[in-house]
């Protein structure tokens, strides 16, 4: 059974899991219960077209789906801070956009082949030493600066206007939010995939909020409900020999499952006594 | 109460707003005293909410100025001497997972700094207001578990936590019953007793007669007065108190 970890590669797919399972849902947190989850999805496209620049241009993957994740955040913000256009459909703008881009770059690439099913559904081979080391150090900074910011991403999160009324800098906690987004989902591509990132950002969260329970609290609900699903889901993945991003996902939506029938157990009890 | 005095805490100087090519407000000036009770009063459309969101900052004038205890809205550290409390709740997500305590405690985060975490004095301060407020007993319950009357006064809780020279409410009864409303309005009274400005939206005369010491009188083809505001005293507002409110408005504006 714990044959998973004599490999070198697995080793460093668990670490870089672990470390995304902690990262997504802290963000995530901030983009759920502001009704904004549909940007994960968003600069997950965009991350898409960045990797396939780098297959275009012969850069490595996660620092050049970086550099375009965080400079598509400027775009979308001060289009969002016009406000001429729905916030939904920024979005929308952006993800079709991004996966445009992705497949006309994609589509003049010679190795086109090379990597991108990796990096669309996620496998725990493409993990090299390097983007450990990456994934790792920028894990860290998103963990530690929306530690710094709690209590300015609470406010602005629950109450944008008063927030603004009490003289917070709400553009700038908007964007920095937005790029510690897209740094999140640039370090989950390998892992996850593009295509499922967003949904380690949301469900760990969504499970978290069926115990209905405070701000805090629930942050620390859905990090076990990552780490679970990460966990979980490499074993899975190495195990029944399927994509780890696929299967990591299916086993947090199994906890928001159970989440939600231990929640409805739990109401109908304490509404019986 | 005149509302024209040098010591004032808010100067409004030919205040003017435009929306799709129309004024809302035009060329409006006026001055708040420290420690006034202020209703702004005004028809569906009157600008009423446009004018306490311009003194906020939470808009930009088309032209003219607003300045908190002589410093400009749009500097943002005058600011943290404001609270605020939305109608009906404001943008407050029943589903959002955050206790009471949590949502008050959020009040302090502008007086706070930005690498330190809430301290001994955060905590008391929260606890004073809640315990003040009567909301004390709800510390640890979910937003999904309040009821519109108490959201309100968590609302207040969160405004009041941040220590502020003003407090600004948008309609904050709306939505309320008759007990609620009265024990909400005595809440206001009492945090006005201890030094606080307060400026509040009604569109009920009635509630601005009550509670107000004086008002700031909106008309409904949206310019208020010429170039001044209206000034109604509590003893006109009393005499004008069984008039229709749209005769109030007339009276006043013509």
């Amino acid at each position: 059974m714990l044959e998973i970890f004599s490999y070198v590669f697995l080793q460093r797919a668990l670490v870089a899991g672990l470390v995304i399972a902690l990262v997504a849902p802290t963000i995530g947190l901030f983009f759920v219960v502001r009704r904004y989850s549909a940007i994960a999805d968003t600069l997950a496209h965009i991350s898409l077209a960045g990797v396939a620049v780098s297959l275009f241009a012969g850069t490595m993957a996660i620092p050049t789906a970086l550099v375009v994740t965080i400079a598509s955040v400027f775009g979308m913000e001060r289009l969002r801070e016009k406000k001429t256009l729905p916030p939904e459909t920024i979005l929308t703008l952006f993800l079709f956009g991004g996966l445009s881009v992705a497949v006309v770059l994609l589509g003049l690439s010679r190795n086109k082949n090379v990597s991108l099913t990796n990096y669309l559904f996620g496998s725990i081979l493409t993990v090299s030493s390097f983007d450990l080391i990456l994934i790792t150090l920028l894990g860290a900074l998103v963990f530690v600066l929306v530690q710094i910011f709690w209590r300015h991403f609470f406010f602005v999160s629950i109450d944008e206007d008063a927030a603004l009324a009490s003289g917070l800098p709400v553009k700038r906690l908007n964007r920095l939010m937005s790029i510690l987004g897209a740094v999140t989902i640039a370090i989950s591509m390998n892992v996850v995939g593009v295509l499922l990132v967003g949904a380690m950002m949301v469900i760990p969260v969504l499970a978290a909020m069926q115990f209905k329970r405070g701000f805090r609290e629930t942050w620390y609900i859905s990090l076990v409900a990552g780490v679970l699903s990460v966990i979980a889901g490499l074993f899975g993945s190495f195990y029944l020999n399927i994509a780890s991003g696929g299967s990591i996902v299916l086993c947090a939506i199994g906890l928001f499952l159970l989440a939600s029938i231990a929640n409805s157990t739990l109401w109908n009890r304490q509404s019986l006594t | 109460m005149s509302l024209n005095k040098t010591n004032s805490i808010i100067s409004v100087s030919n205040l003017t707003y435009q929306t799709h090519g129309a004024d809302v407000i035009s060329d409006f000036s006026f001055e708040i005293p420290k420690g006034a009770y202020v209703g702004i009063i005004g028809p569906n459309g009157g600008g009423k909410t446009t004018l306490l969101r311009l003194i906020l900052g939470l808009i930009k004038p088309s032209k003219g100025t607003i300045q908190i205890l002589g410093r400009d809205i749009s500097d943002s550290s005058v600011r943290k001497c404001i609270g605020y409390v939305a109608q009906r709740g404001g943008n407050l997500d029943p589903l959002f997972p955050a206790t009471v305590e949590e949502v008050v405690k959020s009040g302090r985060t502008p007086r706070s700094g930005l690498l330190n975490s809430y301290g001994k004095e955060d905590e008391d301060a929260v606890q004073k207001v809640m315990n003040h407020l009567g909301i004390q007993k709800l510390a640890k319950r979910p937003l999904s578990r309040l009821s519109g009357g108490e959201r309100q006064k968590v609302l207040l809780a969160r405004a009041m936590a941040g220590e502020p020279k003003i407090l600004c409410l948008d309609e904050p009864v709306d939505g309320l019953d008759p007990l609620s409303r009265t024990e909400f309005y005595e809440l206001l009274r009492h945090i006005h007793g201890e030094g606080v400005t307060i400026l509040f939206v009604s569109h009920d005369v009635h509630t601005i007669a009550k509670e107000a010491d004086s008002a700031i009188c909106l008309k409904h083809d949206l310019v208020c007065h010429g170039a001044e505001a209206c000034h109604i005293g509590k003893g006109d507002m009393h005499d004008l108190y069984h008039a229709d409110r749209m005769d109030i408005l007339k009276h006043h504006g013509e």
